[in-house]
């Protein structure tokens, strides 16, 4: 969409917002813009200021006033609502709210199918339904939802959880006793984050390795200083100190999608369009198993502790095999 | 007066509708080329119709509903804006509903999403019915965080994503240039898009390849370039009654290609058994044994690199997990991790 028409489809929904909440704050409007609120501050008021009907005298322009961090707009009756969803915008929103995770029983489940519903009655029931099957995520196992309606009520209640956590690199479980701060869904993952009591440190964890959670009586309070915000990024390991470098080489085969998905800065790129991607990471066990996700296509190529490590996991798996 | 250069086209836009939102009756229009600024300037008259033309078009585009009536009740011609048809309904949100939409919001943020220009003018649209206080929203926002895609992305794939979006909704045919996965051949196709999935962060269009005249399944991120989708005033294909893109995103790799389909047998051992049962996708079935090792059930289909494909859901049981049956998938299976081995040698 060029880009006049696609300020316009934005402005002609953010103006009956701040008329509808005089003094709203910048913050919250660049919120739903996808800006920085110092950006929103320039651009809106400069925005709109010319935009008026006919005779244009003073009060036939839209009137926008800033008193510090907020913001209130004036004399823009005609754009009492937003314009209706279109087809693309519901197609978007039901796709988005499809992939919410599941809380079976919990309210948020019920918001979800009650936002279809309103939907429905925005657009009209058949096109709604009818999109609904053509537009979809991948179903999440229903035993997450009971898990995840119990970590929001942690998380809202501020309750310490026991966790039963599965550490892939370990291959082990163990007893954790977490402080929920916030769930993230990363890529259709869904994860705790919360300071891990017993090894004193923010943690995440991925609720489909949780074997079992209990709620605890003890309440915390949470870090004025955390935020959610800082878990979103396409990346989700946050690099340490301890940190090796491993190199994996891919095969043509694989190697496009592994470009696709990698900075360019960790990708050497070598003849007969192999890649080679190198990874910090704090667990050799990690490498290994990423790159047999890859079988044929992926090789470890260092460091010697790596294939080491790659050496052991096979002859273990093959021993299972009893071969 | 102005010329059309002095008056930018979202000034020039903004103010028409306005102008037709207000006006209490259709308006001629002559009225407009006099009276609103992006129209009443020095150009010529033809040149003014057709800007005039231009924008009604892309007015309608976005949903805009410019319309024009010959001769109404009172006998006048004119455009207007039908306020019924262009006004958002009051939605009357609960709390819990507003929430689910913070949280939403959340994933649109920063641009960084795909769909992100689709989903937030939707949440936008949505939000003056919220009844939630910025405080509440902004303690929602810090709970619960959504992130829908992975890797670079770069503005023309979300371009793609947003066009693809709008085509599949109003059925429209797309065309684009795609490059499969296992070659760098860049083929044109020319596709009736049926549904768009999501899945493990990647997007994926399902649809009817034109050319092949079968079902095939795109990945977004490799389609080259901008996705050309056709105008029209009306849709211009069907979608197969029951179709269902549930049931083709959730399709795993060991099942697109090879013999006829049959179940395959997964032992997995104790300490990870329980994580199998609780994650089972459709289709998939799981026996729990009295010694807390289970037996995972899943289709196949006989290729020489099967092992290969169910080595993208097996490696996270690595060491733990062993296939059963058919026997010729559990001979494939050690000769290919014997093979994998000697590599390391």
């Amino acid at each position: 969409m060029a880009l006049p028409l696609a300020k316009l489809r934005l402005y002609l929904s953010l103006i009956p917002l701040l008329r509808e909440r005089p003094g709203i704050t910048f913050k919250e409007v660049a919120d739903h813009l996808g800006m920085s609120p110092h950006a929103a501050q320039r651009e809106i008021p400069e925005a709109l200021m010319l935009c008026g009907v006919p005779p244009y005298m003073p009060h036939d322009y839209i009137a926008c006033y800033t008193e510090e961090d907020r913001v209130t707009v004036r004399f823009a009756d005609h754009f009492k609502r937003p314009a209706r969803i279109t087809l693309g915008e519901a197609a978007a929103l039901l796709l988005a709210l499809r992939a919410v995770p599941p809380a079976r029983g919990a309210p948020q489940a019920r918001a979800v199918a009650g936002l279809v519903r309103k939907l429905e009655h925005a657009l009209g029931t058949g096109d709604v339904r009818r999109l609904a099957r053509r537009i979809g995520s991948r179903r999440r196992p229903s035993a997450l939802g009971k898990r995840l309606a119990l970590l929001q009520q942690a998380l809202d209640e501020q309750r310490e959880v026991e966790v039963d956590y599965y550490t892939q690199r370990r291959r082990a479980l163990s007893k954790r006793r977490v402080r929920p701060y916030a769930l993230i869904d990363h890529l259709g993952q869904v994860y705790l984050v919360g300071r891990d009591s017993l090894r004193g440190k923010e943690l995440t964890f991925r609720i489909d390795r949780m074997r079992a959670v209990t709620l605890t009586e003890k309440r915390f309070e949470k870090p004025k200083t955390f935020s959610a915000q800082r878990y979103r990024r396409p990346d989700f390991y946050r690099p340490g100190p301890m940190d090796v470098e491993a190199r994996v080489r891919f095969a043509p085969a694989a190697a496009r999608h592994i470009r696709e998905m990698s900075p360019t800065a960790e990708l050497d790129e070598k003849a007969g369009g192999f890649v080679e991607r190198r990874v910090r990471t704090d667990s050799l066990r990690w490498v290994v198993d990423w790159a047999l996700q890859h079988g044929d296509d992926a090789e470890v190529k260092g460091p010697p502790a790596a294939r080491a490590e790659m050496r052991a996991v096979l002859d273990q798996w093959l021993a299972f095999y009893g071969a | 007066m102005l010329t059309e250069e002095a008056v930018p086209k979202f000034e020039r836009l903004m103010n028409l509708v306005a102008f037709l939102l207000a006006s209490p009756e259709p308006v001629p229009f002559a009225s407009i080329r006099k009276l609103v600024v992006g129209y009443s300037d020095t150009a010529r008259e033809d040149a003014v119709e057709k800007r005039f033309d231009r924008d009604k078009k892309e007015l309608r585009e976005i949903g805009i509903p410019v319309e024009y009536v010959q001769s109404d009740e009172q006998g006048r011609d004119g455009y207007y804006i039908p306020r019924e048809q262009y006004f958002h309904t009051e939605l009357d949100l609960t709390q819990d509903e507003a929430s689910v939409l913070v949280m939403l919001a959340n994933s649109a943020r920063g641009g960084s999403d795909a769909i992100s220009s689709n989903l937030r003018s939707a949440l936008l649209k949505m939000a003056i019915d919220s009844p939630l206080e910025e405080e509440v929203a902004n303690a929602i926002a810090q709970r619960r965080v959504h992130a829908f895609t992975r890797g670079k992305r770069d503005r023309a794939v979300l371009d793609n994503l947003d066009r693809l979006v709008a085509a599949v909704a109003g059925r429209r045919v797309v065309r684009f240039r795609y490059r499969k996965a296992d070659t760098k051949k860049v083929t044109e196709r020319t596709v009736h898009p049926f549904g768009l999935g999501y899945r493990e962060g990647e997007w994926y269009l399902v649809g009817e390849d034109q050319e092949k005249k079968a079902l095939r399944q795109f990945k977004v991120v490799r389609i080259q370039g901008q996705v050309s989708v056709k105008k029209a005033r009306a849709p211009m294909f069907r979608v197969p009654a029951g179709f269902d893109i549930e049931e083709h995103i959730e399709r795993p790799p060991w099942e697109y290609t090879g013999g006829k389909a049959e179940v395959a047998e997964i032992r997995f051992h104790p300490e990870v058994a329980w994580m199998v049962a609780e994650n089972l996708a459709p289709g998939q079935q799981f026996d729990v044994k009295p010694d807390g090792s289970g037996v995972l059930r899943l289709k196949v289909r006989r290729a020489p690199d099967t092992h290969q494909r169910l080595l993208r859901y097996l490696a996270a049981f690595s060491g733990q997990c062993a296939v059963t049956s058919p026997a010729w998938l559990r001979k494939q299976a050690v000769a290919h991790l014997k093979a994998l081995r000697a590599r390391y040698d």
